[in-house]
């Protein structure tokens, strides 16, 4: 599939925001307090993480005015779904702005945080794990994916914000399951697709069939969108690089600020798990085939 | 809306018969031809006199070879592919907007032009690559098995039929209701073994292909030609029986 910039940006980064607002619910329903900077400054990263990969998502729009009509099909439509719940998520947010003292009120809120951000990002994953037409997403895998990496890198900002030393060993275990799912995906991804081009072409299996000329001479909308093969052909280098900027590193950082007290390697490894999440992101996308290319 | 009709009334398809395309390309260039002007107007070419000329199709026939197996000789497949308006077609559920709908007159699936906001999802759901993205409107694009003719009361009523339909010199289009077990497309489909694309996607989709035929059995290659002199007429058997000497 044609690895649309604007949509990885917008799924990774508004993933982080997601994933902040996450753990900074869970951190208000485990801790009383009243509001603080570090508090303040969560709530506003998650808001401006969670905005810069909306308004990302909308470059991706041949028609950005309308984007408002996109909320009305929540009843069949994941993207319409995840539309929605991406503008509900603000209300909790800025409500809690106005209540900085802790109370049963900023627990419910927190609460609700938590949910609607969780719901969003998997609303975002179902898009595309609801298309029958690229195999590899139908993989059982994706959904955790897209939902661990949310939380993992929103902590990794977390730890950063808060220097948290205790958080490492969470953050660790995180990094490790995600890598052992993507390990999982990607094993899956590699596999040859289950429909044949006898079945597209509904010829009996075994019939071998050859393209012989395509229907034009240059690539078209269909060849550009669907039929990507750079990534695949360069997987491992993409891979490895996801598996080092997204886990290893951060892994090493987080060791770092926990055992050497140094606080600043959080916000290293917030970064490089961005990137690598981002890499991860980009191959999710880059190296999945879609059935057409069977025409191809 | 972009929940599906409950029962479509028609169920309005193309039957397109394998064994006499010639893969000429008229379909397609009569589609461009009829839809740049019609409802779907524009469909827009960029660079198209350049070197990399590029357009929105509704239909592109794309050719194949099939290798020789057992006593069947190796042979091209010319394909036409198009929207096959599927009864459940996911390209319109997953349409965020509404756009994306199919009629539940006749089953035909189209995209309201005025509502598109183009994010592309549904040609990612087609698995036929049925969709495709106008550039100079921001809007997808898709075949509206020409809903502008087959109804038009201002055309002569042989015309109202499909633009590719009426343009294939080989008649290996054709178009009808499939939900009339007497329509001509449903009684040819029913003959001749008419095929559904990738029903295992589950999209069951309206429109068929009628398979190749078989062709005359080749001999295998290893096999030495064999003549049988009682075959062959007087003179001939005689030449035979003397270079034979």
């Amino acid at each position: 599939m044609h690895p649309a910039l604007s949509v990885i940006f917008f799924s990774t980064l508004s993933g982080a925001g997601y994933g902040l607002w996450f753990w900074f619910g869970a951190s208000l329903l485990g801790h009383d307090r009243d509001f603080g900077i570090r508090d303040y400054v969560t709530l506003g990263m998650g808001a401006l993480f969670v905005s810069a990969g909306l308004l990302s998502s909308t470059l991706h729009l041949g028609r950005r005015e309308r984007a408002w009509r996109a909320f009305s099909q929540w009843r069949s439509s994941w993207l319409s779904r995840e539309g929605i719940l991406a503008v509900l998520c603000y209300l909790p947010a800025l409500a809690l702005v106005f209540f900085p003292q802790h109370g049963a009120v900023q627990k419910m809120l927190a609460a609700t945080l938590m949910a609607l951000s969780m719901a969003t990002v998997v609303c975002t994953v179902m898009i595309y794990r609801s298309l029958n037409t690229v195999p590899a997403w139908q993989h059982v895998t994706a959904v955790p994916i897209y939902l661990m990496s949310s939380i993992y890198t929103g902590g990794l900002w977390l730890a950063s914000i808060y220097a948290i030393w205790t958080f490492a060993p969470v953050l660790a275990i995180f990094a490790m399951l995600i890598l052992w799912l993507m390990t999982r995906y990607w094993r899956n991804n590699d596999l040859p697709l289950a429909v044949s081009r006898s079945s597209a072409l509904g010829l009996p299996q075994e019939r071998s069939v050859r393209v012989f000329e395509h229907p034009h001479t240059e690539a078209n909308y269909i060849t550009r969108e669907m039929v990507h093969v750079l990534a695949r052909k360069h997987s491992e280098i993409f891979r490895e690089c996801c598996r080092g900027f997204g886990f290893a590193l951060p892994l090493i950082a987080c060791l770092g600020a926990w055992t050497l007290n140094l606080p600043w390697l959080y916000s290293v490894a917030a970064i490089s798990g961005m990137l690598g999440v981002f890499i991860g992101r980009w191959l999710f996308f880059a190296e999945a085939k879609h059935v057409v290319s069977l025409y191809y | 809306m972009t929940a599906l009709p409950a029962a479509a009334g028609k169920k309005l398809g193309l039957l397109i018969d394998l064994d006499i395309c010639v893969g000429c390309h008229a379909c397609a260039v009569a589609c461009k031809e009829w839809n740049d002007q019609g409802i779907s107007a524009p469909l827009p070419d960029t660079d198209a006199y350049g070197v990399a000329p590029d357009g929105v199709w509704f239909n592109r026939v794309h050719s194949f070879e099939l290798e020789a197996l057992d006593a069947q000789p190796a042979s091209t497949l010319h394909f036409p592919r198009s929207c096959l308006h599927c009864e459940t077609p996911a390209c319109v559920s997953v349409c965020p907007t509404g756009a994306s709908y199919k009629r539940a007159e006749d089953g035909i699936v189209l995209i309201n032009p005025d509502t598109c906001i183009g994010c592309k999802l549904c040609s990612w759901a087609c698995p036929y690559g049925a969709r495709e993205y106008s550039p100079s409107e921001g809007i997808m694009k898709k075949c509206t098995l020409c809903v502008d003719r087959i109804y038009n009361d201002s055309i002569p009523e042989a015309q109202r039929q499909p633009a590719c339909v009426q343009a294939c010199p080989t008649r290996a289009r054709g178009f009808g209701d499939f939900n009339d077990p007497d329509s001509e497309v449903s009684v040819r489909s029913r003959e001749r073994g008419g095929m559904a694309l990738m029903p295992e996607l589950g999209y069951q989709p309206v429109n068929r292909y009628l398979p190749p035929r078989s062709k005359q059995p080749i001999c295998a290659e290893s096999e030495t030609e064999r003549l049988d002199p009682a075959q062959l007429p007087g003179a001939l058997r005689w030449l035979d029986k003397i270079l034979s000497r």
